[in-house]
């Protein structure tokens, strides 16, 4: 890219940056709360994406998040597997952000409680290299510490992203709405694929004849 | 009609709990209604041509089979799905009601298909890109349409234009091209004033010109009553999923189509190899409205692999093998039934009176399961 092109598309992101404050301070833009999850399929493969910021984001930070995940690896695992309810789970970290990326059947208050019982002393070692993090030991904060990992959770776009704005009343107006709950919410969730639909870790594991 | 049943699934239930719904209109009154619904489509397409088909006028027939898979009699004991290979003709169609064909416009296709079975019973899927339909009732329907009337548009100015984009607000509707009028002014508005007209309207314009008729997704939007051999109840919809994949055409080369790409390629397709499709059937879960065809199912809920369809012959005779054929969402067989949704219910009607306008074969529906 040349440079004038550079400086153009520099110009226009200013521009927009400058747009969006401008509109942020106008209008509040709050995500609606999640619909009831009536359905079975609702309450089964439901993603969890924690994003928690690292405390120093530079490659020695990264490489100290690293060995704190893989000194719990064990502790995580065993965890899992006694909670029952998790299809998967991986930590990653991806730009500065440590993540837990997991998929669990079942209510999110009631898994990360789970969390807590079973593995919480793992997130309170990981709680020290993160940004802002909850009152620890997360025993003994429980309800602080499921508030914080539901603030960090992405906000999941359905396929039709109108329910992310029912209080709309012009739909030429769509697009700033979106825009600001993007920037609200900078970690988002676009669309989930799931091979077996409907299935609970249970079913499946039940189907497999492999037992717990 | 059982508590459960009333617009949610109730997850499986027994045939024999399933009550009936009268119509409760009279057959004067159906026949009239149907009507109406005929002359409101055809009243958003200044040009529609008499003798044609209200809306997905363009539409090109081709042949070929359907094989169910070994699981689908399990959930379904509708004929197409208990036997060997069932012959198909499908209709590939451009959305639009305007006989002048513009394959590359932005438009949702069709894709119906009728399943030839044994002494002459048929069975129609009729399908469109379109995941979801764009209202719940025929109320809503009738002034959905008014709304969508085409209506002279001004440009607008370079000011609005600046203004729009500091607002970061979408740019007002154009007129449509060689046009000074588009339905889309009208339907924008009625759309911001209606929730559940919006996601239909959000969904047309994502709609993606696709590469061919056979590299799209088609989605039957309504629900259906699956009942296998035991008498179970499953509440289902389907959708027609290339094997080949979803393809459309980059958006830096949709202008430079050709008005009649999508018939020459299924025509040059064909001639080279079949094309195919497997068919998903998507169980309702516990609380899915299942008379609402405004909403989306998600990906939460099992889907079933019902079989596959080959697609092997373009339809020599165009005019009788195709665009005489009657399609019906409700020409349905034992084992398959229409659920209770309205807009299902008042198609049934609105395709046959549109058959009869044209002359069309095979209508009314008789000996159908709905």
């Amino acid at each position: 890219m040349s440079y004038v092109k550079k400086i153009q598309a520099l110009a226009k992101q200013l521009f927009e940056l400058a747009l969006v404050a401008f509109w942020r301070s106008r209008e509040h833009v709050v995500a609606p709360e999640p619909k009831p999850s009536i359905s079975l399929g609702e309450n089964v493969q439901t993603t969890m994406n924690l994003i928690m910021p690292l405390a120093d984001p530079t490659p020695v930070g990264r490489v100290l998040a690293a060995q704190a995940v893989s000194a719990t690896v064990d502790e995580v695992f065993t965890g899992l597997n006694a909670v029952g309810t998790v299809h998967f789970a991986r930590f990653d970290i991806i730009g500065g952000n440590l993540c837990m990326l997991s998929v669990y059947d079942g209510d999110f208050t009631t898994y990360i409680r789970d969390f807590i019982t079973l593995f919480g002393n793992v997130f309170d070692t990981l709680m020290t290299l993160v940004k802002d993090p909850p009152p620890m030991p997360s025993e003994l904060n429980p309800e602080a510490f499921i508030d914080w990992v539901h603030a960090r959770d992405t906000l999941k776009v359905p396929r039709d992203m109108t329910l992310l704005v029912p209080e709309l009343t012009d739909l030429r107006n769509m697009p700033r709405e979106l825009i600001l709950l993007f920037d609200a919410n900078p970690n988002i969730e676009l669309g989930v694929y799931r091979g077996y639909p409907g299935s609970s870790v249970a079913q499946v594991r039940n189907a497999l004849g492999v037992g717990w | 009609m059982s508590g459960a049943d009333a617009g949610r699934a109730g997850g499986v239930s027994r045939l024999d709990d399933a009550g009936a719904v009268s119509g409760a209109v009279g057959a004067a009154d159906a026949t009239d209604l149907s009507s109406r619904l005929v002359d409101a489509i055809i009243s958003d397409f200044p040009d529609h041509a008499e003798g044609t088909r209200p809306v997905h006028t363009v539409g090109i027939g081709v042949t070929g089979y359907f094989q169910p898979a070994d699981i689908a009699p399990n959930f379904c004991a509708a004929e197409m799905f208990t036997g060997g290979k069932v012959p198909v003709t499908v209709r590939f169609s451009n959305g639009s009601g305007s006989p002048v064909e513009h394959d590359a416009a932005p438009d949702a296709r069709g894709m119906a298909t009728k399943f030839h079975l044994a002494e002459g019973r048929e069975a129609d899927l009729i399908m469109m890109t379109l995941p979801v339909f764009f209202v719940r009732s025929v109320k809503e329907f009738l002034k959905f349409t008014a709304a969508s009337r085409p209506e002279v548009v001004p440009p607008e100015t370079r000011w609005q234009k600046l203004v729009d984009q500091l607002e970061l607000r979408t740019a007002a509707p154009v007129a449509d091209p060689g046009s000074t009028t588009t339905g889309a002014a009208g339907l924008l508005r009625y759309a911001s004033r209606h929730l559940r007209v919006r996601s239909s309207i959000v969904f047309m314009n994502t709609l993606v010109t696709p590469v061919s008729y056979t590299r799209a997704k088609y989605h039957a939007v309504h629900t259906f009553r699956a009942i296998d051999r035991e008498g179970t109840v499953r509440y289902v919809r389907f959708a027609w999923e290339p094997v080949a994949g979803v393809r459309p055409v980059p958006a830096d080369q949709v202008a430079s189509m050709a008005p009649d790409y999508l018939h020459t390629e299924l025509r040059e397709r064909l001639a080279r190899q079949p094309a195919r499709f497997v068919l998903r059937m998507h169980l309702a879960g516990q609380g899915e409205p299942i008379d609402d065809p405004t909403a989306i199912w998600d990906n939460t809920e099992p889907r079933l692999l019902m079989g596959e369809l080959v697609l092997t012959d373009v339809v020599a005779d165009q005019e009788s093998g195709c665009e005489r054929l009657s399609f019906n969402p409700a020409r349905l067989v034992p084992g398959l039934e229409c659920s209770d949704d309205p807009i299902l219910a008042a198609r049934r009607g609105a395709y046959e009176e549109s058959c009869r306008r044209r002359g069309g074969n095979g209508c009314p529906i008789m000996g159908s399961a709905s």
